[in-house]
Protein backbone atom coordinates (compact mmCIF):
# COMPACT_ATOMS: atom_id res chain seq x y z
CA UNK A 1 0.00 0.00 0.00
CA UNK A 2 2.92 2.46 0.99
CA UNK A 3 4.45 1.62 -2.20
CA UNK A 4 1.36 2.56 -4.11
CA UNK A 5 0.86 5.57 -2.21
CA UNK A 6 4.61 6.56 -3.10
CA UNK A 7 4.04 6.18 -6.53
CA UNK A 8 0.85 8.24 -6.94
CA UNK A 9 2.30 11.01 -4.70
CA UNK A 10 5.57 11.65 -6.73
CA UNK A 11 3.71 11.36 -9.84
CA UNK A 12 1.93 13.54 -8.89
CA UNK A 13 4.52 16.01 -7.93
CA UNK A 14 6.38 15.51 -10.65
CA UNK A 15 3.14 17.05 -12.89
CA UNK A 16 3.11 19.89 -10.43
CA UNK A 17 6.28 20.39 -10.87
CA UNK A 18 6.76 20.34 -14.38
CA UNK A 19 3.27 21.35 -15.84
CA UNK A 20 1.84 23.74 -12.94
CA UNK A 21 -1.27 21.42 -13.04
CA UNK A 22 -2.43 17.54 -12.28
CA UNK A 23 -2.56 15.73 -15.62
CA UNK A 24 -6.10 14.54 -16.26
CA UNK A 25 -7.25 11.38 -13.95
CA UNK A 26 -3.91 12.13 -12.01
CA UNK A 27 -4.76 12.92 -7.82
CA UNK A 28 -2.79 13.67 -5.02
CA UNK A 29 -2.93 11.61 -2.51
CA UNK A 30 -5.12 12.49 1.00
CA UNK A 31 -5.42 10.96 4.42
CA UNK A 32 -8.09 11.40 6.59
CA UNK A 33 -7.72 10.71 10.49
CA UNK A 34 -10.48 9.04 11.84
CA UNK A 35 -11.34 8.20 15.23
CA UNK A 36 -13.41 4.82 16.36
CA UNK A 37 -13.80 5.41 19.24
CA UNK A 38 -14.55 1.82 20.85
CA UNK A 39 -12.73 0.29 18.98
CA UNK A 40 -9.56 0.72 21.27
CA UNK A 41 -8.34 -2.91 21.80
CA UNK A 42 -10.51 -4.53 19.19
CA UNK A 43 -9.11 -7.23 17.43
CA UNK A 44 -8.53 -7.29 13.47
CA UNK A 45 -12.61 -8.90 12.46
CA UNK A 46 -14.16 -6.36 14.57
CA UNK A 47 -11.96 -3.61 13.33
CA UNK A 48 -13.41 -5.42 9.39
CA UNK A 49 -16.60 -5.34 10.59
CA UNK A 50 -16.82 -1.70 11.61
CA UNK A 51 -15.17 -0.43 8.59
CA UNK A 52 -17.47 -2.37 6.69
CA UNK A 53 -20.72 -1.73 8.54
CA UNK A 54 -19.53 2.12 8.66
CA UNK A 55 -19.04 2.50 4.66
CA UNK A 56 -21.45 0.38 3.60
CA UNK A 57 -24.76 1.74 4.15
CA UNK A 58 -23.23 5.43 2.38
CA UNK A 59 -21.64 3.66 -0.27
CA UNK A 60 -24.84 2.18 -1.10
CA UNK A 61 -26.60 4.94 -1.83
CA UNK A 62 -24.56 6.60 -3.95
CA UNK A 63 -23.16 4.25 -5.41
CA UNK A 64 -23.39 1.11 -8.28
CA UNK A 65 -20.79 -0.96 -7.35
CA UNK A 66 -18.89 -1.08 -3.72
CA UNK A 67 -17.15 -3.68 -1.99
CA UNK A 68 -15.25 -3.33 1.49
CA UNK A 69 -12.76 -5.86 1.60
CA UNK A 70 -9.73 -7.32 3.71
CA UNK A 71 -6.07 -7.51 2.66
CA UNK A 72 -3.30 -9.51 3.17
CA UNK A 73 -2.04 -7.49 6.20
CA UNK A 74 -3.69 -7.04 9.59
CA UNK A 75 -5.65 -3.80 9.86
CA UNK A 76 -5.49 -2.80 6.51
CA UNK A 77 -8.30 -2.68 4.44
CA UNK A 78 -9.85 -1.85 0.77
CA UNK A 79 -12.45 -0.05 -0.17
CA UNK A 80 -13.47 0.20 -3.97
CA UNK A 81 -16.75 2.28 -5.43
CA UNK A 82 -17.56 3.16 -8.70
CA UNK A 83 -20.75 5.64 -8.69
CA UNK A 84 -20.91 5.73 -12.55
CA UNK A 85 -20.54 9.17 -13.15
CA UNK A 86 -17.90 11.99 -14.07
CA UNK A 87 -16.15 11.35 -10.74
CA UNK A 88 -14.53 8.66 -11.10
CA UNK A 89 -13.94 5.53 -9.35
CA UNK A 90 -13.29 5.76 -5.51
CA UNK A 91 -10.79 3.96 -4.20
CA UNK A 92 -9.96 4.12 0.04
CA UNK A 93 -7.20 2.09 2.03
CA UNK A 94 -7.64 2.08 5.42
CA UNK A 95 -4.97 1.42 7.17
CA UNK A 96 -6.48 0.68 11.35
CA UNK A 97 -3.20 -0.74 13.08
CA UNK A 98 -4.00 1.76 15.55
CA UNK A 99 -7.37 0.52 16.09
CA UNK A 100 -9.15 3.49 17.48
CA UNK A 101 -7.52 5.80 14.91
CA UNK A 102 -7.78 4.87 11.28
CA UNK A 103 -6.00 6.92 8.41
CA UNK A 104 -7.79 6.35 5.22
CA UNK A 105 -6.00 6.79 1.84
CA UNK A 106 -6.79 7.83 -0.84
CA UNK A 107 -5.93 9.39 -4.49
CA UNK A 108 -9.41 9.35 -5.65
CA UNK A 109 -10.92 12.84 -7.20
CA UNK A 110 -11.60 14.92 -4.25
CA UNK A 111 -15.21 14.85 -5.68
CA UNK A 112 -15.43 11.22 -5.50
CA UNK A 113 -13.94 10.93 -1.88
CA UNK A 114 -14.88 13.41 0.01
CA UNK A 115 -18.78 12.97 0.03
CA UNK A 116 -18.16 9.57 0.93
CA UNK A 117 -16.49 9.96 4.17
CA UNK A 118 -18.56 13.22 4.82
CA UNK A 119 -21.89 10.49 4.52
CA UNK A 120 -19.97 7.74 6.54
CA UNK A 121 -19.54 9.90 9.23
CA UNK A 122 -23.04 11.69 9.29
CA UNK A 123 -24.08 8.54 9.11
CA UNK A 124 -22.09 6.13 11.97
CA UNK A 125 -22.47 7.05 15.53
CA UNK A 126 -19.22 5.14 15.99
CA UNK A 127 -16.75 7.10 13.61
CA UNK A 128 -15.19 10.64 13.91
CA UNK A 129 -12.70 12.26 12.32
CA UNK A 130 -10.15 13.90 14.49
CA UNK A 131 -10.19 17.45 15.33
CA UNK A 132 -6.96 19.43 15.41
CA UNK A 133 -6.75 22.01 17.39
CA UNK A 134 -4.86 25.69 16.79
CA UNK A 135 -2.29 24.32 19.02
CA UNK A 136 -1.44 20.94 17.19
CA UNK A 137 -1.80 22.13 13.67
CA UNK A 138 1.15 24.67 14.99
CA UNK A 139 2.67 21.54 16.52
CA UNK A 140 2.84 20.12 13.44
CA UNK A 141 4.31 22.64 11.51
CA UNK A 142 6.86 23.06 13.78
CA UNK A 143 8.07 19.36 12.52
CA UNK A 144 8.73 21.06 9.25
CA UNK A 145 8.70 24.60 7.15
CA UNK A 146 6.13 26.19 6.94
CA UNK A 147 5.17 26.91 3.19
CA UNK A 148 1.47 27.89 3.68
CA UNK A 149 -1.36 28.43 5.87
CA UNK A 150 -5.03 28.97 5.76
CA UNK A 151 -7.28 30.84 8.29
CA UNK A 152 -10.77 30.17 9.03
CA UNK A 153 -13.26 31.89 11.56
CA UNK A 154 -16.75 32.01 11.27
CA UNK A 155 -18.58 33.45 14.31
CA UNK A 156 -22.54 33.81 12.15
CA UNK A 157 -22.66 30.31 13.85
CA UNK A 158 -23.20 31.19 17.26
CA UNK A 159 -24.71 34.94 16.74
CA UNK A 160 -24.74 36.51 20.13
CA UNK A 161 -23.94 40.17 19.48
CA UNK A 162 -24.85 42.74 17.19
CA UNK A 163 -22.78 42.48 14.10
CA UNK A 164 -23.55 45.48 13.00
CA UNK A 165 -22.32 47.74 15.90
CA UNK A 166 -18.95 49.63 15.67
CA UNK A 167 -17.52 47.20 18.28
CA UNK A 168 -18.85 44.51 17.51
CA UNK A 169 -16.72 41.41 16.73
CA UNK A 170 -15.03 39.99 13.32
CA UNK A 171 -18.18 37.98 12.01
CA UNK A 172 -16.17 36.01 9.47
CA UNK A 173 -12.94 35.54 8.09
CA UNK A 174 -11.16 33.44 5.70
CA UNK A 175 -7.64 33.93 4.42
CA UNK A 176 -4.86 31.43 2.27
CA UNK A 177 -1.71 32.10 2.62
CA UNK A 178 1.34 30.20 0.40
CA UNK A 179 4.64 31.02 0.82
CA UNK A 180 7.83 31.71 3.21
CA UNK A 181 6.33 34.76 4.37
CA UNK A 182 2.73 32.58 5.65
CA UNK A 183 4.29 33.02 9.37
CA UNK A 184 4.72 36.49 9.45
CA UNK A 185 1.31 37.33 8.26
CA UNK A 186 0.07 35.53 10.67
CA UNK A 187 1.81 37.01 13.69
CA UNK A 188 0.82 40.15 12.15
CA UNK A 189 -3.03 39.26 12.32
CA UNK A 190 -2.34 38.38 15.76
CA UNK A 191 -1.51 41.55 17.22
CA UNK A 192 -3.39 42.55 19.92
CA UNK A 193 -4.46 45.70 17.26
CA UNK A 194 -5.29 43.03 14.48
CA UNK A 195 -7.67 40.28 14.88
CA UNK A 196 -6.24 38.34 17.20
CA UNK A 197 -9.79 36.92 18.42
CA UNK A 198 -10.72 35.45 14.89
CA UNK A 199 -7.34 34.77 13.39
CA UNK A 200 -7.58 31.23 14.02
CA UNK A 201 -5.11 28.60 11.94
CA UNK A 202 -7.55 25.77 10.05
CA UNK A 203 -5.14 24.41 7.73
CA UNK A 204 -0.92 24.50 7.59
CA UNK A 205 1.41 23.66 4.58
CA UNK A 206 4.34 21.71 5.74
CA UNK A 207 7.25 20.68 3.78
CA UNK A 208 9.50 17.82 5.65
CA UNK A 209 12.83 16.07 4.54
CA UNK A 210 13.23 12.50 4.98
CA UNK A 211 16.87 12.68 6.97
CA UNK A 212 18.33 15.87 5.93
CA UNK A 213 18.48 14.50 2.26
CA UNK A 214 16.97 17.55 -0.23
CA UNK A 215 15.50 15.26 -2.66
CA UNK A 216 12.91 13.17 -0.41
CA UNK A 217 10.55 15.43 0.81
CA UNK A 218 6.77 15.75 1.24
CA UNK A 219 4.59 18.62 1.39
CA UNK A 220 1.35 18.32 3.21
CA UNK A 221 -1.85 20.72 3.52
CA UNK A 222 -3.57 19.48 7.47
CA UNK A 223 -6.67 20.80 7.67
CA UNK A 224 -8.19 20.97 11.10
CA UNK A 225 -10.93 18.61 10.43
CA UNK A 226 -8.17 15.56 9.97
CA UNK A 227 -7.69 16.09 6.29
CA UNK A 228 -4.78 15.93 4.32
CA UNK A 229 -3.73 15.91 0.93
CA UNK A 230 0.33 15.44 0.24
CA UNK A 231 2.18 15.85 -2.68
CA UNK A 232 6.35 15.12 -2.78
CA UNK A 233 8.76 12.45 -3.59
CA UNK A 234 9.06 10.58 -0.48
CA UNK A 235 5.81 8.78 1.53
CA UNK A 236 8.04 7.71 4.36
CA UNK A 237 8.73 11.28 5.04
CA UNK A 238 4.89 11.62 4.90
CA UNK A 239 4.37 8.36 7.15
CA UNK A 240 6.17 9.81 9.55
CA UNK A 241 4.55 12.96 9.76
CA UNK A 242 1.33 10.99 9.97
CA UNK A 243 2.52 8.91 13.09
CA UNK A 244 3.69 12.39 14.90
CA UNK A 245 0.15 13.43 14.43
CA UNK A 246 -1.73 10.25 15.52
CA UNK A 247 0.76 10.01 18.54
CA UNK A 248 0.07 13.28 19.51
CA UNK A 249 -3.49 13.30 19.12
CA UNK A 250 -3.78 10.17 20.44
CA UNK A 251 -2.07 10.69 23.70
CA UNK A 252 -4.39 14.24 24.16
CA UNK A 253 -7.63 11.94 24.04
CA UNK A 254 -6.61 9.54 26.07
CA UNK A 255 -5.29 12.55 28.94
CA UNK A 256 -8.65 14.08 28.21
CA UNK A 257 -10.19 11.17 29.03
CA UNK A 258 -7.88 10.24 32.39
CA UNK A 259 -8.92 14.09 33.74
CA UNK A 260 -11.84 14.98 32.66
CA UNK A 261 -13.95 12.21 32.95
CA UNK A 262 -16.17 12.01 36.37
CA UNK A 263 -16.21 8.67 37.54
CA UNK A 264 -17.35 6.95 41.05
CA UNK A 265 -16.25 4.13 41.96
CA UNK A 266 -16.19 2.10 45.17
CA UNK A 267 -12.69 0.36 46.85
CA UNK A 268 -12.53 -1.27 50.14
CA UNK A 269 -16.29 0.07 51.05
CA UNK A 270 -15.09 3.14 50.31
CA UNK A 271 -16.77 5.46 47.73
CA UNK A 272 -14.15 7.87 45.56
CA UNK A 273 -14.84 10.21 43.04
CA UNK A 274 -12.06 10.90 39.99
CA UNK A 275 -11.66 13.53 37.69
CA UNK A 276 -12.38 17.51 37.24
CA UNK A 277 -14.27 19.03 34.96
CA UNK A 278 -12.59 20.83 31.83
CA UNK A 279 -12.70 24.64 32.32
CA UNK A 280 -12.66 26.37 29.22
CA UNK A 281 -12.75 30.56 29.80
CA UNK A 282 -13.72 32.76 27.53
CA UNK A 283 -11.71 36.14 26.96
CA UNK A 284 -15.00 38.31 26.97
CA UNK A 285 -18.43 37.68 29.20
CA UNK A 286 -20.74 35.77 27.14
CA UNK A 287 -23.37 38.57 26.25
CA UNK A 288 -26.12 36.02 25.90
CA UNK A 289 -26.11 33.18 28.18
CA UNK A 290 -29.29 31.64 26.63
CA UNK A 291 -28.72 32.56 22.98
CA UNK A 292 -25.27 30.83 23.35
CA UNK A 293 -26.08 28.14 24.75
CA UNK A 294 -28.67 27.43 22.42
CA UNK A 295 -26.55 27.93 19.35
CA UNK A 296 -23.77 25.14 20.71
CA UNK A 297 -26.67 22.94 21.99
CA UNK A 298 -28.92 22.77 18.90
CA UNK A 299 -27.92 19.11 17.88
CA UNK A 300 -26.42 20.28 14.54
CA UNK A 301 -22.84 20.56 13.06
CA UNK A 302 -20.14 21.37 13.60
CA UNK A 303 -20.50 20.73 17.35
CA UNK A 304 -23.46 17.65 17.22
CA UNK A 305 -23.83 18.37 20.90
CA UNK A 306 -28.17 18.52 22.11
CA UNK A 307 -29.24 19.64 25.08
CA UNK A 308 -31.71 21.61 26.45
CA UNK A 309 -30.20 24.25 28.99
CA UNK A 310 -31.50 24.78 32.44
CA UNK A 311 -30.71 28.17 33.94
CA UNK A 312 -30.13 27.26 37.56
CA UNK A 313 -28.88 29.98 39.18
CA UNK A 314 -29.28 33.99 37.57
CA UNK A 315 -25.58 33.63 35.84
CA UNK A 316 -25.30 29.85 35.51
CA UNK A 317 -27.43 27.55 32.87
CA UNK A 318 -26.78 23.62 33.53
CA UNK A 319 -27.21 21.35 30.13
CA UNK A 320 -27.29 17.39 30.17
CA UNK A 321 -25.79 17.27 27.06
CA UNK A 322 -26.00 14.21 24.44
CA UNK A 323 -23.11 13.90 21.69
CA UNK A 324 -25.13 13.35 19.25
CA UNK A 325 -21.76 11.95 16.91
CA UNK A 326 -20.51 9.43 19.51
CA UNK A 327 -23.63 8.98 21.34
CA UNK A 328 -21.65 9.86 24.83
CA UNK A 329 -22.67 12.60 27.43
CA UNK A 330 -21.31 14.80 29.47
CA UNK A 331 -22.55 17.35 31.75
CA UNK A 332 -22.14 21.59 31.31
CA UNK A 333 -22.18 24.70 33.96
CA UNK A 334 -22.25 27.99 31.68
CA UNK A 335 -21.19 31.06 32.74
CA UNK A 336 -20.72 34.49 31.61
CA UNK A 337 -17.12 33.97 31.90
CA UNK A 338 -16.39 30.39 31.64
CA UNK A 339 -17.90 27.04 30.92
CA UNK A 340 -17.41 23.80 32.96
CA UNK A 341 -17.19 20.68 31.12
CA UNK A 342 -17.60 17.12 32.93
CA UNK A 343 -17.30 14.25 30.90
CA UNK A 344 -19.22 11.22 32.13
CA UNK A 345 -18.14 7.92 32.60
CA UNK A 346 -17.07 6.11 29.67
CA UNK A 347 -17.62 9.40 27.49
CA UNK A 348 -14.89 9.55 24.31
CA UNK A 349 -12.13 12.17 24.44
CA UNK A 350 -13.06 13.08 20.84
CA UNK A 351 -16.26 14.92 22.70
CA UNK A 352 -13.93 17.90 24.49
CA UNK A 353 -11.70 17.94 21.56
CA UNK A 354 -14.38 18.70 19.34
CA UNK A 355 -16.33 21.20 21.65
CA UNK A 356 -12.96 22.85 21.79
CA UNK A 357 -11.34 23.19 18.18
CA UNK A 358 -15.11 24.40 16.97
CA UNK A 359 -14.86 27.08 19.66
CA UNK A 360 -11.69 28.49 18.29
CA UNK A 361 -13.46 28.46 14.65
CA UNK A 362 -16.73 29.39 15.76
CA UNK A 363 -16.68 31.55 18.37
CA UNK A 364 -13.01 32.94 19.79
CA UNK A 365 -9.66 32.32 18.43
CA UNK A 366 -8.50 33.16 21.99
CA UNK A 367 -10.85 30.86 24.48
CA UNK A 368 -8.33 28.43 26.64
CA UNK A 369 -9.20 25.59 28.70
CA UNK A 370 -7.07 24.46 31.82
CA UNK A 371 -7.40 21.17 33.84
CA UNK A 372 -7.55 21.61 37.67
CA UNK A 373 -3.86 22.56 38.09
CA UNK A 374 -4.62 25.47 35.71
CA UNK A 375 -2.34 23.90 33.33
CA UNK A 376 -3.78 24.59 29.63
CA UNK A 377 -5.18 21.26 28.34
CA UNK A 378 -5.41 21.59 24.94
CA UNK A 379 -1.08 21.96 24.66
CA UNK A 380 0.77 19.52 22.18
CA UNK B 1 -35.43 28.11 27.63
CA UNK B 2 -36.80 26.35 30.80
CA UNK B 3 -35.90 28.41 33.77
CA UNK B 4 -35.72 27.05 37.00
CA UNK B 5 -33.84 28.60 40.11
CA UNK B 6 -32.24 25.89 41.62
CA UNK B 7 -32.06 25.89 45.28
CA UNK B 8 -29.50 22.95 45.53
CA UNK B 9 -30.48 21.45 48.75
CA UNK B 10 -27.72 22.58 51.15
CA UNK B 11 -26.04 19.16 51.83
CA UNK B 12 -25.50 18.91 47.84
CA UNK B 13 -24.34 22.50 47.60
CA UNK B 14 -21.26 22.33 50.26
CA UNK B 15 -20.41 18.54 48.64
CA UNK B 16 -20.23 20.39 45.17
CA UNK B 17 -18.35 23.65 46.61
CA UNK B 18 -15.66 21.72 48.52
CA UNK B 19 -14.98 18.99 46.11
CA UNK B 20 -15.32 21.56 43.37
CA UNK B 21 -12.50 23.67 45.72
CA UNK B 22 -10.23 21.03 45.81
CA UNK B 23 -9.68 20.58 42.42
CA UNK B 24 -9.54 23.90 40.66
CA UNK B 25 -13.05 24.46 39.36
CA UNK B 26 -13.63 27.77 37.26
CA UNK B 27 -15.35 30.40 39.26
CA UNK B 28 -14.48 28.77 42.99
CA UNK B 29 -11.90 29.58 44.88
CA UNK B 30 -8.52 28.17 44.71
CA UNK B 31 -7.21 28.62 48.04
CA UNK B 32 -7.61 25.17 49.22
CA UNK B 33 -6.43 23.38 45.71
CA UNK B 34 -3.57 25.35 46.27
CA UNK B 35 -2.66 24.54 49.78
CA UNK B 36 -2.58 20.92 48.47
CA UNK B 37 -6.37 19.79 49.71
CA UNK B 38 -7.45 16.92 48.00
CA UNK B 39 -11.16 14.74 48.28
CA UNK B 40 -9.94 11.83 49.96
CA UNK B 41 -13.42 10.60 51.60
CA UNK B 42 -16.92 11.07 50.63
CA UNK B 43 -19.72 9.88 52.98
CA UNK B 44 -17.18 7.43 54.95
CA UNK B 45 -18.12 5.87 57.57
CA UNK B 46 -15.14 4.72 59.74
CA UNK B 47 -13.91 3.73 63.81
CA UNK B 48 -12.72 6.62 65.77
CA UNK B 49 -10.18 5.92 68.40
CA UNK B 50 -12.19 4.18 71.28
CA UNK B 51 -13.81 2.29 68.13
CA UNK B 52 -17.01 4.42 67.80
CA UNK B 53 -18.74 5.07 64.32
CA UNK B 54 -18.13 8.57 62.66
CA UNK B 55 -19.69 9.48 59.47
CA UNK B 56 -18.10 12.85 57.93
CA UNK B 57 -20.02 14.21 54.84
CA UNK B 58 -16.29 14.95 53.26
CA UNK B 59 -12.72 14.47 54.50
CA UNK B 60 -10.16 16.31 53.42
CA UNK B 61 -6.47 16.47 53.42
CA UNK B 62 -3.56 18.06 52.31
CA UNK B 63 0.44 16.13 52.78
CA UNK B 64 1.91 19.44 52.70
CA UNK B 65 0.04 20.76 55.17
CA UNK B 66 0.08 17.57 57.23
CA UNK B 67 -3.64 18.15 57.84
CA UNK B 68 -6.99 16.81 57.58
CA UNK B 69 -10.54 18.38 57.48
CA UNK B 70 -13.44 16.54 58.59
CA UNK B 71 -16.75 17.71 57.73
CA UNK B 72 -20.12 18.07 58.61
CA UNK B 73 -22.83 19.25 57.65
CA UNK B 74 -25.63 20.61 59.72
CA UNK B 75 -28.84 22.31 57.93
CA UNK B 76 -30.96 22.30 60.83
CA UNK B 77 -30.62 23.95 64.33
CA UNK B 78 -29.29 21.33 66.37
CA UNK B 79 -25.92 19.41 67.12
CA UNK B 80 -26.07 15.64 68.35
CA UNK B 81 -23.96 15.66 71.45
CA UNK B 82 -23.42 11.93 70.79
CA UNK B 83 -22.27 12.37 67.63
CA UNK B 84 -19.99 15.42 68.18
CA UNK B 85 -18.29 13.50 71.05
CA UNK B 86 -17.81 10.35 68.65
CA UNK B 87 -16.23 13.01 66.43
CA UNK B 88 -13.99 13.98 68.67
CA UNK B 89 -12.56 10.93 69.84
CA UNK B 90 -11.20 10.72 65.96
CA UNK B 91 -7.36 10.41 66.64
CA UNK B 92 -4.12 10.52 64.04
CA UNK B 93 -4.04 6.72 64.55
CA UNK B 94 -7.62 6.20 63.82
CA UNK B 95 -7.48 8.46 60.65
CA UNK B 96 -4.92 6.40 59.48
CA UNK B 97 -5.96 2.97 60.45
CA UNK B 98 -9.44 3.58 59.45
CA UNK B 99 -9.71 5.74 56.90
CA UNK B 100 -6.83 5.03 55.72
CA UNK B 101 -5.25 8.29 55.22
CA UNK B 102 -1.38 8.64 54.65
CA UNK B 103 1.02 9.67 58.11
CA UNK B 104 1.90 12.33 56.88
CA UNK B 105 -1.77 13.97 55.89
CA UNK B 106 -2.82 12.87 59.82
CA UNK B 107 -0.01 14.96 62.02
CA UNK B 108 -2.94 17.70 62.37
CA UNK B 109 -6.58 17.10 62.43
CA UNK B 110 -9.55 19.62 62.61
CA UNK B 111 -13.63 18.58 62.74
CA UNK B 112 -15.42 21.26 60.78
CA UNK B 113 -19.15 21.70 61.64
CA UNK B 114 -20.68 23.88 58.53
CA UNK B 115 -24.01 25.02 59.22
CA UNK B 116 -26.79 27.51 58.07
CA UNK B 117 -25.90 31.59 58.67
CA UNK B 118 -29.71 31.73 61.18
CA UNK B 119 -28.32 28.80 63.44
CA UNK B 120 -25.38 29.72 64.03
CA UNK B 121 -26.22 30.39 67.84
CA UNK B 122 -27.61 27.10 68.70
CA UNK B 123 -25.03 25.11 66.63
CA UNK B 124 -22.20 26.97 68.64
CA UNK B 125 -23.83 25.42 71.88
CA UNK B 126 -22.42 22.39 71.12
CA UNK B 127 -19.80 23.31 68.70
CA UNK B 128 -18.03 24.85 71.17
CA UNK B 129 -18.21 22.74 74.46
CA UNK B 130 -15.59 20.17 71.71
CA UNK B 131 -13.38 23.28 70.23
CA UNK B 132 -14.81 22.27 67.00
CA UNK B 133 -14.14 24.49 64.24
CA UNK B 134 -17.93 26.35 63.21
CA UNK B 135 -18.55 27.42 59.63
CA UNK B 136 -21.41 29.30 58.32
CA UNK B 137 -22.71 29.35 54.79
CA UNK B 138 -23.63 33.22 54.63
CA UNK B 139 -24.70 35.67 51.48
CA UNK B 140 -20.63 36.65 51.06
CA UNK B 141 -19.47 32.79 51.48
CA UNK B 142 -18.26 30.72 54.47
CA UNK B 143 -17.81 32.46 57.87
CA UNK B 144 -15.58 31.19 60.10
CA UNK B 145 -17.30 32.00 63.63
CA UNK B 146 -16.20 29.79 65.96
CA UNK B 147 -12.81 28.76 66.52
CA UNK B 148 -9.19 28.32 64.41
CA UNK B 149 -7.98 25.29 62.25
CA UNK B 150 -4.70 23.72 63.62
CA UNK B 151 -3.22 24.91 60.87
CA UNK B 152 -2.56 28.79 59.78
CA UNK B 153 -2.54 28.48 56.07
CA UNK B 154 -6.55 27.80 56.49
CA UNK B 155 -7.06 30.17 58.68
CA UNK B 156 -5.76 32.72 56.81
CA UNK B 157 -7.62 31.53 53.96
CA UNK B 158 -11.00 31.69 55.90
CA UNK B 159 -10.09 34.96 57.32
CA UNK B 160 -12.91 34.94 58.66
CA UNK B 161 -14.39 35.06 55.46
CA UNK B 162 -13.80 32.81 52.33
CA UNK B 163 -15.92 34.52 49.66
CA UNK B 164 -17.69 32.36 47.65
CA UNK B 165 -20.18 33.27 44.61
CA UNK B 166 -22.87 30.82 45.77
CA UNK B 167 -24.83 31.59 42.29
CA UNK B 168 -21.51 29.76 40.66
CA UNK B 169 -21.54 26.56 43.13
CA UNK B 170 -21.16 23.67 40.24
CA UNK B 171 -23.49 20.62 40.76
CA UNK B 172 -21.80 18.35 38.15
CA UNK B 173 -19.71 16.00 40.73
CA UNK B 174 -23.35 15.38 42.97
CA UNK B 175 -26.16 16.57 41.10
CA UNK B 176 -29.06 15.20 43.49
CA UNK B 177 -28.91 13.65 47.10
CA UNK B 178 -31.58 11.90 48.78
CA UNK B 179 -33.75 15.28 48.95
CA UNK B 180 -33.95 16.04 45.76
CA UNK B 181 -37.07 16.29 43.61
CA UNK B 182 -37.77 13.62 40.67
CA UNK B 183 -37.11 16.15 37.72
CA UNK B 184 -33.99 17.01 39.13
CA UNK B 185 -33.02 13.10 39.02
CA UNK B 186 -34.74 13.21 35.54
CA UNK B 187 -32.40 16.07 34.41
Amino acid sequence: MARLLEDVMTSAYADLAENQHLEVDTNLVKTFLLEAHDAQDANHEHVFALVRDSFTPALARSHRRAQVSETDEQFFFVIEADAGDRHGPLSLFIDATNPRYWLAHSFSKTSAVDPVIKDVLLDSPKLDNAWLPVQLLERTAAGGALRGLGLAFDRRKIPDVDFDVPDAPVEFLKMQLWGNRAADVLRILREQEAFPESTTLSKVKIKQWLDGDDESFSLADVKYDGKITVRGTSFASYASMLTRIVDLYSRKIHDLEQKFRIRGRVEDNRFYLDGAPLNIRFPHPLPDLELFCESVFAGTAPFKLWGIPVQVSPSMFRVSVIDLHVIGSMTVEICPDFMRVYLAEGACGNTLIRLYTNLQHYYNSLISATDAQEELAFEF
Amino acid sequence: MPRRNLHLSFNVELMNLFIGMTRGVAGLPRDLAQLGYITRCIEFRFANGAGDQVHPELILSSGRLGHSLLLEWKSGPNTEEDQLRRYAGVTADSLRANAFLRVEECRQHDITVVGRAEHEERIAIGVERFNFVLLTRTDEGLRRVRNAFAVPELNEVINPVLAVDWSLVPCGFFPVDDSSELWEFAQ
